[in-house]
């Protein structure tokens, strides 16, 4: 389940218009933020967008293994 | 297990489950403006899933321990809880919450007798009651959210159609409903007028999802469909019922040229007393021209999914559509069309509708099409 899918954490000061449009997420104000707000998850399915190009990406159980940390 | 289920009903009809809604645990959620009030209710749905350790946020109203039902929440236990950490119900283990096959859940909530009232069933059988403690006083609700709790708490597993009753259902009743694992249309029950609301999670014929507005939409189908048109001259016949900003109405759209500072197309008035906060709102739009990648975006309550301009919309030159929550406490009754681009850059916006959902219906958040699946009980 969700092996289309990938996920990346980015620092919220850096997340575009562009990179909102191409992430499954339904808008700025509904992202996942780490417990002080500084980073945030994006995803999406299928081949990695231009505008996430070079970051890590994190499978479904390896971003839920983060998740479960105490930064979220 | 069969990829869809199937049954005739007293109209000769066929009654199918075929779908149901995927929630990766991460951040998904189908956010509702109903059962916002906690009262005495009964939640019942088919739910499946394969976490062993504590998957939280199975349903919730706005708090991990708000009206919340978590399954695996300590030592294996399903809990319910109506407050912090002194009004709460365990019910014993039972396998149901992650042997990766679909069980129907009916948790019966009483919010004045947890001890005799709070009943929980999979499958049509009783749960016994583990602990609780009921000394404290339930938390006042926010709106019901399936799939989470909190942002800290989301469920990682399929639900297929959740509705609620208004209610505490009998045994019986439930396992009418459960109906021996076949579908079962909560509109023909002889208990039907307790039904409050009710999403198929797919199954519903208007059910949707816009995959170029990252927006999707869950009929609460005791009362679907959407109201009228709220916009006047959508379609820019005159230069008159905007508020244009640095836009200008002529031949029949609105127009701007960027000059890399806010700009702003708005109706006002759609809405007073925020009303329709809790509701999905169905945004239609046709963008005739754009010369570069000008990023619209919508504005309107200060609440989530459409404050501050945070909204990006489908911006290539065509007929686009948008689902929108309207969720908050609502500091302007207006929907805005917001861009901020580099200078010298045209974009073109006509044929402009607004229309909002009859009954609660869910927004997918922060879902994918990928989301509705063909996996059913």
């Amino acid at each position: 389940m969700f092996s289309n899918r990938k996920w990346i954490i980015i620092d919220v000061s850096n997340i575009t218009d562009e990179m909102i449009s191409n992430a499954i997420q339904t808008s700025m104000d509904t992202l996942k933020k780490s417990l002080d707000d500084s980073k945030a998850i994006l995803k999406w399915d299928g081949d990695t967008p231009s505008c996430f190009e070079g970051m890590t990406t994190y499978s479904h159980s390896e971003i839920l293994e983060i998740l479960s940390g105490d930064d979220w | 297990m069969l990829s869809s289920r199937r049954i005739a009903t007293m109209g000769g009809d066929i009654f199918r489950d075929e779908y149901s809604l995927a929630f990766d645990g991460t951040n998904d959620y189908l956010a509702t403006g109903a059962d916002g009030t906690a009262a005495d209710a009964t939640y019942v749905f088919w739910a499946k899933s394969s976490v062993t350790g504590a998957n939280k946020g199975v349903f919730g109203h706005g708090g991990d321990r708000v009206g919340a039902f978590h399954f695996n929440h300590s030592s294996g236990r399903p809990i319910l809880y109506l407050t912090d950490s002194d009004r709460y119900q365990y019910w014993v283990d039972t396998p149901a919450q992650d042997d990766g096959q679909w069980h129907h859940w009916a948790v019966v909530v009483d919010i004045d007798d947890m001890e005799n009232g709070c009943k929980l069933y999979v499958d049509g059988i009783l749960i016994a009651q583990y602990s609780r403690d009921e000394s404290g006083t339930t938390t006042a609700y926010g709106n019901l959210e399936i799939g989470r709790s909190t942002t800290a708490n989301e469920f990682q597993g399929n639900i297929s159609d959740f509705a609620v009753y208004n209610t505490l259902l009998t045994q019986a009743q439930i396992q009418t409903i459960y109906n021996g694992r076949e579908p079962f249309n909560h509109k023909e029950s002889s208990f039907a007028s307790n039904l409050t609301n009710w999403w198929r999670m797919g199954d519903g014929a208007l059910d949707e999802y816009q995959a170029t507005t990252t927006s999707g939409i869950i009929q609460d189908v005791v009362n679907e469909g959407f109201g009228n048109d709220v916009i006047t001259n959508g379609g820019f016949d005159a230069d008159s019922d905007w508020a244009k900003g640095d836009f200008t109405i002529g031949s029949g759209v609105a127009t701007v040229t960027t000059d890399g500072a806010n700009q702003y197309l708005k109706q006002i008035n759609l809405w007073s007393d925020n009303a329709n906060d809790g509701k999905v709102v169905k945004l239609e739009y046709e963008i005739t021209a754009n010369t570069d990648t000008i990023v619209l975006k919508i504005n309107g309550y200060s609440g989530t999914d459409i404050s501050s301009g945070s909204k990006t919309l489908a911006s290539t030159v065509g007929v686009h559509q948008a689902y929108l929550f309207v969720n908050g406490t609502g500091n302007a009754d207006s929907i805005t069309f917001y861009i901020n681009h580099t200078t010298g850059e045209t974009i073109s916006i006509d044929n402009v509708k607004l229309s909002v959902s009859n009954g609660a219906a869910g927004s997918m958040t922060n879902m994918a099409l990928a989301d509705i699946e063909t996996d059913t009980p």
